[in-house]
This record gives C-alpha cells, structure tokens and sequence, in this order.
C-alpha cells in the first residue's frame, strides 16, 4: 500500500513549520517509527531551506512542492521546484575529519540528507528540479 | 510550530549551565547565537550545552554549536555537551562531531569536568 501525500508550499521560511506538521501527520497515519521520523524531518528541512534560500534566493513569489510515500522501501520524499537547475548531490562533501578550526561552515546540510537517506538521486525534468530521497526504515529492514 | 526553542541559564559555581530546550533550526539558532555572543562578550565562557530538551536540529543549528565551540575556545573558555537524546546524538555523530565536541552523560559529570 502506498498513498502519496502531496504538500504545497511557498517559497518562505514561515512555511517549514506547515511541512513539518504535514510530515508528522503523514508519519503518524503511516506509523513511521521515531528515529525514522525524526531523520525525515530533519532532512525535509534541509531540502526546503536550500530550496527556498538558495534556489529562489529568498524570493517569495515561487512555490514548490514535496511529496512523500512509503512502501516496502522505505518512505520517499520528492522534492520539485522550478528554481534554476541545481543538484545539491553534487557539491562537495565536508571533511568531517578536519580539526574544529578548519571545519567548513556550510555542506553540511547535503551532508546530513546523504547519511540520514540512503537512496539519493537528482533530475533536471524540463525547467524543474526533482530530489527523490529514500529512508529505509527501521520496521521495514 | 511545535516546541519553539528556548534557552535557560543556571550557575553552578562558575560553570553556567545552559539548557537547550526546542527546535534548534533556522528561528533557534538565530536566539541562540544572540545568547551565545552576549555570553562570550562577558567573559561568561565556561559553558554546559545540557542537550536533554533538544527535539529537532538542522545544519543551521549545528553551525551554531560549531561557531559558539570554536568562539570559545579562542577566547580561552570551553563549552561541553551533555546529556544529548539519541536522535541529536545521532546528527552529531553523523556531522563528525564526536571528535570536536567533549560530551557527557549528564550535567553532574559535566560541570565537574570544569574543576
């Protein structure tokens, strides 16, 4: 059984809270266990923050969608935008081995998205950006 | 939102205390590093991160304790973690930050760690 929800929302900051009750609720209807869940929000926050800064550079008038589903796989997030064509797969991994005084600000966030999901892919569909992400999940192993 | 994040300060000898209750994202880590500078400008920069009421945190947040670790160890202070639940343990572990952060079980061990 797979039932895909489908969430809208503004190119704004304001909106993460919105996602992240629509993922709870999603979570809960589809009794996603907590370290999954926890996992999941965390990187929904971070595709959404990178889309809304640095896709639409903070532009308010866009909007983007995400979209989850579970199955046997494991519980799917895809997210698509029509910002410019970006893959946030493809930046550099930070060094997480590097002394405290050399540790990269950013990339962090790709990072934390590359180990929290285990399936990653990215598409340039026409004009828009698709990032499937894939968690297994724990109850599912 | 659930949880917004807050942060509340207690002294222990002269170690404070600061425990981290919340969502450590975008709206957090912004009252956070407000708090944190104010802290170090004053020389209060003997500090216990106590994580226990951490709910959510996002790579800004984790920018935050990177910066305030790094800030206070410049100006000659320290700043330890203690008390993480599992699911933030999990991000810190997966952002390397086991080897850059000192991390106790509880504030107990913590604070004495100052001594």
């Amino acid at each position: 059984m797979s039932v895909t929800q489908h969430i809208e929302l503004k190119s704004d900051l304001t909106e993460l809270a919105k996602l992240a009750d629509a993922a709870d609720a999603f979570c809960d209807a589809n009794q996603v266990p907590d370290p999954d869940r926890f996992a999941v929000q965390v990187a929904l926050e971070e595709v959404a923050t990178n889309i809304i800064n640095h896709g639409y550079q903070d532009n308010h008038d866009h909007t983007f969608s995400i979209d989850l589903s579970t199955d046997a796989h494991g519980l799917t997030l895809v997210a698509t935008d029509n910002a410019p064509a970006f893959d946030p797969l493809a930046t550099p991994e930070v060094d997480t081995n590097a002394p405290i005084e050399d540790r990269e600000i950013g990339g962090l966030g790709v990072h934390l998205l590359k180990n929290l999901m285990q399936e990653s892919s990215y598409e340039r569909r026409g004009d828009q950006n698709v990032l499937t992400l894939t968690r297994h999940l724990s109850s599912h192993a | 939102m659930p949880d917004s994040f807050s942060l509340s300060a207690s002294r222990q000898g002269s170690v404070t205390v600061l425990a981290l209750t919340g969502r450590l994202d975008l709206d957090g880590s912004r009252e956070f590093d407000r708090q944190i500078k104010a802290m170090l400008e004053r020389k209060d920069d003997r500090i216990v991160f106590d994580c226990a009421g951490l709910t959510h945190i996002a790579s800004l947040g984790l920018r935050s304790l990177l910066a305030a670790v790094n800030n206070s160890g410049k100006s000659g202070g320290r700043i330890v973690f203690c008390a993480a639940p599992a699911n933030v343990a999990q991000i810190f572990t997966i952002a390397g930050f086991e080897k850059l952060f000192t991390t106790y079980p509880d504030t107990a061990t913590a604070v004495a760690s100052f001594d």
